[in-house]
């Protein structure tokens, strides 16, 4: 089947991504230069692909494409990318691409099931709508820090049950930085994730369905994100926690995220499918 | 050098001596005890289906479940006097933990103490003392790294950036409260109703419930709703528009269309395109003289192979079916000009046929074809070896109007909820308050000169670590005296 040019770019940038990820872990091990500048190549190769795969779909469709699973987990794992990509080369370390790139490339190998329906289909009236476009792309603007939160923070935990002069606690960073990573990325993402999730999305509720607030689970889910990365922020800044409770902490976070993103689409809507 | 570890942002901090049970309220514990709970029953509410009637849960959940379901209401998790007293809770811990500091926190952030004591400044989150230099070198330096001291007094400087950092934690918690508020007010005054008019209908009271019908204050008539579907993708609904005419009491009118995310906002109603119907029919279901045409084929050939026979056929009619003697039969029993109003829920316009097979005179198969969607035709019998397909349909005119277009009612949803505005300033607030509190960092830095000891002391909020290194690099440049070019660093 031929697909369209959109997705056969998606499809190129997924290969890369996970050749890009295979390559990070090699060098993970061994810091050989050419594995590494390979690596890094791939990877923006991959980026600029999936980038030019967006735009592409945003001109043909005449839309901004954050409008169904397949897309938005597109811009979603772009957006990882490009975070990533700044935080590699401000911190000048390339540990956090090994642990940050498998939840890429789990994004990726998610919408390229075939079960996830890729081509692009015009709009229903309730999505044809600034508010939403803005809604769905900001909360995956904080989505994907928030992502990256969770890579500093898993690579948290493992240096700091790391004894002394073992691998993990010769290549990761010290716990400061990796602490900092996560508060930082957080703190960029926690804003842009409440102004696109919540804000933005109350606004779209009230335009589309005359409510700004309906207690559904996608909404109630959104909020106990939310609320799990306000605790984070008040911990750290009022108790000092700047340790493994903080991370698993940012690491509950993610999984609230992961769990509005899929857990209600999959799940919830299982338990509620029997009546 | 020393850097205390207290957190410590203004010059002065004064600890709150409330009685007991006020000082749990007001703790930053009780807050996050709260938030935990409420996220806990929020969930519960995503995990129990919501607003079913008491059976569905004693079907499926059992007694112990139920029972629990129904003490604390989780058939209805979000209006459940838990779930409200929670927040009720939470908005009161927000107030006394954060928003009663306001005003004196507006204060710090506008009239900062500027006469600070040697104390004061020795239990700042950043703080070191200094000797052998003077106010006017400390100054210099620090003013090439981008930041200004301005003496205050003869032995006292001071500087500050992004002063109004120091204000966002609060903006967001007086936001939380605003929007507390404003979901209190949606729940207490917002009324919901739903408005249904067919083309050509008017109304000017909405009703919100089965006793409260209100008056709109404006005249609204439909006149026409009109459903938009993709050409690309047949079936795919592109617009839904309701075309209205607006009476206002003073006689003035305006036509507006009223589409999805596209509502009408007047006299306090929101009124939003919230769904349609198809209309009860106008035209009749067919005509004794509507003619339609059905091709005969043997299963199994393909579409583009011509049929045994294509033949025009009235309700009633009987048709032999050519090559198998007299035995079989086919007989119009009925003609649908849209099978919709035979209550399918198909979408768009769609005539269809009944009709029986004959086997020598005795009825064997009852079969339905589709004009437009022969692929729901049915049912398929395994024993029988022909297929039946309506390729065409005659309206006989002279029997009443042909409902050529599907007739649709409207559904407009109207909502008037003093909440929403309420709503919409908690969320500036919050949007200012978070932009504040994660994009401004506020600095300050106190100079004191003691007889002949300098005490610095500076503080920041958040994250103080690149404070404290800029810091601790301008003293280093103090130190030795000399100033580097090299070292024109202004970001801090």
């Amino acid at each position: 089947m031929t697909q369209t040019l959109d997705i056969q770019l998606f499809y190129l940038a997924f290969v890369c991504y996970f050749a890009a990820m295979i390559l990070y872990f090699i060098s993970f091990w061994k810091q050989k230069g050419i594995i590494v500048i390979a690596g890094k190549m791939i990877l923006v190769i991959g980026f600029g692909l999936q980038f030019a795969g967006l735009v592409i779909r945003s001109v043909t469709a005449r839309f901004m494409p954050v409008t169904n699973m397949y897309e938005s987990l597109n811009f979603f794992s772009c957006a990882i990318v490009l975070f990533y990509l700044i935080i590699e080369s401000r911190w000048k370390n390339r540990t956090y691409g090994v642990f940050i790139l498998p939840v890429v490339f789990l994004l990726m190998a998610f919408s390229s099931l075939p079960s996830t329906p890729k081509e692009i289909v015009p709009l229903i009236p309730a999505l044809q709508s600034q508010w939403l476009v803005w809604h769905v792309i900001l909360a995956f603007i904080g989505e994907a820090a928030f992502a990256v939160a969770f890579g500093a923070s898993i690579m948290y935990l493992l240096r700091s049950r790391a004894p002394e002069g073992s691998f993990v606690a010769k290549t990761f960073p010290n716990l400061t930085t990796l602490d900092l990573a996560s508060y930082r990325s957080i703190a960029i993402g926690f804003p842009i994730f409440t102004i696109g999730a919540l804000i933005f999305g109350a606004v779209w509720g009230n335009y589309a369905w005359g409510r700004y607030w309906g207690w559904d689970p996608k909404e109630t889910w959104a909020l106990i994100t939310w609320i799990v990365y306000a605790l984070y922020l008040h911990a750290r800044i009022l108790y000092g926690w700047k340790d493994k409770t903080a991370a698993w902490i940012s690491i509950i976070g993610f999984i609230a995220t992961m769990f509005t993103l899929f857990g209600v689409n999959y799940l919830l809507s299982g338990l509620h499918s029997y009546a | 050098m020393t850097f205390s570890k207290k957190y410590n942002f203004m010059s002065t901090t004064k600890q709150t001596n409330n009685p007991g049970f006020l000082r749990t309220l007001s703790s930053l514990q009780f807050g996050i005890v709260l938030l935990i709970t409420i996220t806990v029953v929020a969930v519960i509410g995503t995990l129990i289906p919501q607003g079913r009637p008491p059976e569905f849960y004693s079907e499926h959940y059992n007694n112990a479940i139920v029972s629990v379901i129904t003490v604390f209401r989780f058939d209805r998790t979000y209006g459940s006097p838990l779930f409200i007293g929670l927040l009720g809770l939470f908005g009161l811990n927000i107030f006394l933990c954060s928003v009663i500091k306001f005003p004196r926190l507006l204060l710090s952030v506008f009239r900062p103490n500027l006469q600070p004591d040697r104390q004061t400044i020795q239990a700042m989150h950043i703080s070191t003392s200094l000797e052998g230099t003077t106010l006017d070198a400390v100054s210099r330096v620090f003013s090439t790294h981008g930041f200004t001291l301005k003496p205050t007094a003869k032995n006292r400087l001071f500087g500050e950036k992004g002063k109004m950092g120091y204000l966002g934690a609060s903006v967001v918690h007086v936001s939380l409260l605003v929007l507390l508020t404003g979901g209190m007010v949606s729940l207490i005054t917002g009324l919901r109703g739903y408005i249904v008019l067919e083309n050509g209908e008017s109304t000017s009271v909405v009703t919100m419930s089965e006793d409260l019908a209100i008056p709109l204050g404006f005249t609204l008539a439909l006149e026409k709703f009109t459903v938009e579907f993709y050409e690309s993708h047949p079936g795919r609904p592109k617009s839904f528009i309701s075309k209205v005419y607006v009476t206002r009491e003073d006689g003035t009118e305006f036509e507006r269309d009223i589409k999805v995310n596209h509502p009408l906002l007047l006299n306090g109603f929101n009124i939003y395109q919230s769904s349609y119907g198809s209309a009860k029919p106008k035209g009749p279901i067919s005509a004794e003289n509507d003619t339609a045409q059905i091709a005969i084929r043997l299963k199994g050939t393909p579409e583009d192979v011509p049929p045994i026979k294509t033949v025009d056929m009235v309700k009633g009619d009987e048709f032999l079916i050519p090559g198998f003697g007299d035995s079989l039969k086919v007989r119009l029993s009925d003609v649908f000009r849209d099978f919709r109003r035979a209550g399918s829920s198909v979408s768009i316009e769609s005539p269809a046929v009944h009709f029986d097979v004959l086997v020598n005179d005795e009825t064997r198969w009852s079969v339905f074809a589709f004009k437009e969607f022969p692929g729901l035709n049915m049912p398929v019998h395994d024993d029988m070896d022909l297929t039946f397909t309506m390729t065409g349909i005659k309206f006989d005119r002279s029997a009443g109007e042909v409902t050529g277009e599907p007739e649709y009612y409207t559904v407009l949803g109207v909502v008037r909820d003093e909440g929403i505005p309420v709503m919409w300033t908690g969320a500036l607030l919050m949007m200012t308050g978070l932009f504040l509190s994660f994009y401004i960092r506020p600095r300050r830095v106190w100079v004191y000169d003691d007889n002949g000891t300098i005490y610095i002391g500076a503080g920041t909020k958040g994250d103080p670590d690149q404070f404290r290194s800029f810091i601790t690099k301008v003293i280093k440049d103090t130190k030795k005296g000399s100033l580097s070019e090299n070292n024109n660093d202004s970001d801090a």
